[in-house]
């Protein structure tokens, strides 16, 4: 994996990536579950995107290809509160 | 990757149903999950009132909008919780969620605004209960909605949890042993007590994969940026250790999460004897009249602490 343009200019795989945002470059031709796998990111935590579909797994990537992988993971919202706190309505009907 | 049904390129793999679908036919395969989902727990019919609850996230604007495609009468409730520049980008999306796709199916997007009435962020407010921000913003949301759902007579008030957040959460559950919790893991809380609104989780059936691929291929335009508060939050790391098992064993999620509520259905009290045991513990609240077991609910005392706080 490349994380910057070489000179001479050789087009790479460009792959914008989430949490923080930035954009590494890759050597193609490159499967998508190969590259979620060198970047120790689970197929079941992402979606890899290029242009405006969804790119499958097995799909192979090349080099000028733009995609995006996209985390699809959110939610801070608490677990139930300990049960030392078990004293009102909100805590007696937990969503 | 072929499409399981039509057999055209697939846009999307899912290797917990042993299956690939493209676009069309995933969407058929959501709105049939969700149907499944609404049906079998019992949640609403065509004819009831539903208040959504949404954030701007993919979950909850999916939600929604499947809803309105399956023909439900489905209105929806942000909460601007006043956390910077991620409300107000949230709040954009929902606004042009509901301007742009729900109006035409004529539903109505309720606002309530946290600063305007404890003329504080969830932030600050959190700070001046001593709480986590996400247990606040927990008993914020939860206040809220089943508020604007009791105040505006909708039968059934609906929340976008996945499988992924049920799953995690009975994780958490499980390895504190707060057994005292399983009990309203299901998804469908009945109005057990009169303040209460009835709660549902339709899409309990789908996977937060699902959810987002869903979202995207409808071009549902959503908030990506996790919730600045969420950081380190302990969902989110339960979320990961499941994806991990789920990657290498497709399945782990619903086995966990339908294994349990199978488990329950068989031997749980029904929800007549959980509306009971509400009963026996809940009263109005002194200031607000919604259920608690305290003399004052936590939600009145968090304002009474911010009103005090701002005028000192």
């Amino acid at each position: 994996m490349q994380s910057c343009r070489r000179w001479p200019y050789h087009p790479l795989v460009q792959v914008q990536l989430s949490h923080p945002a930035r954009i590494v470059e890759v050597k193609g031709p490159k499967k998508v579950k190969d590259l979620l796998r060198e970047l120790n990111l689970p197929v079941e935590a992402h979606l890899v995107i290029k242009g405006d579909d969804l790119v499958t797994e097995d799909e192979m990537l090349y080099d000028v290809d733009k995609i995006e992988i996209r985390p699809v993971i959110s939610g801070g919202s608490p677990l139930t509160p300990h049960p030392s706190r078990f004293t009102d309505s909100d805590d007696l009907h937990q969503m | 990757m072929i499409c399981t049904k039509c057999k055209t390129k697939a846009v999307i793999g899912l290797p917990r149903h042993n299956a690939a679908f493209c676009k069309g036919c995933f969407n058929g395969f959501v709105h049939d999950q969700v149907v499944r989902a609404i049906k079998s727990e019992k949640m609403f019919g065509k004819e009831e009132r539903i208040l959504v609850a949404v954030s701007g996230g993919k979950d909850s604007l999916a939600l929604w909008d499947i809803l309105l495609k399956l023909g439900y009468r489905a209105d929806a409730l942000y909460v601007d919780l006043g956390i910077g520049g991620y409300s107000e980008q949230s709040h954009a999306k929902v606004t042009k969620f509901a301007e742009a796709a729900a109006a035409s199916h004529g539903a109505t997007l309720h606002l309530h605004t946290v600063e305007q009435e404890a003329g504080a962020g969830i932030k600050e407010l959190a700070q001046l209960i001593h709480r986590p921000t996400c247990s606040t913003c927990g008993t914020i949301k939860r206040y809220q909605f089943n508020r604007v759902a009791v105040e505006q007579d909708y039968d059934v008030m609906a929340t976008g949890h996945n499988l992924d957040d049920e799953a995690a959460r009975l994780l958490g559950n499980v390895l504190h042993w707060q057994e005292e919790y399983l009990e309203k893991q299901g998804p469908s809380l009945p109005a057990s007590v009169e303040g209460f609104a009835m709660k549902v989780k339709p899409l309990f059936r789908l996977s937060e994969r699902e959810l987002a691929a869903y979202a995207i291929l409808n071009r549902i335009d959503y908030i990506v940026e996790e919730c600045p508060m969420a950081k380190g939050a302990k969902m989110l790391q339960y979320k990961d250790v499941l994806n991990r098992l789920e990657t290498e064993s497709p399945g782990t999620k619903q086995m966990f999460y339908w294994g349990f509520l199978e488990k329950q259905s068989k031997k749980q009290p029904t929800a007549t004897t959980m509306s009971e045991k509400d009963r026996a513990v809940l009263h109005p609240c002194s200031s607000c009249s919604q259920p608690t077991t305290a003399e004052v609910c936590s939600y009145c005392k968090m304002m009474a602490r911010a009103k005090t706080h701002s005028s000192s």
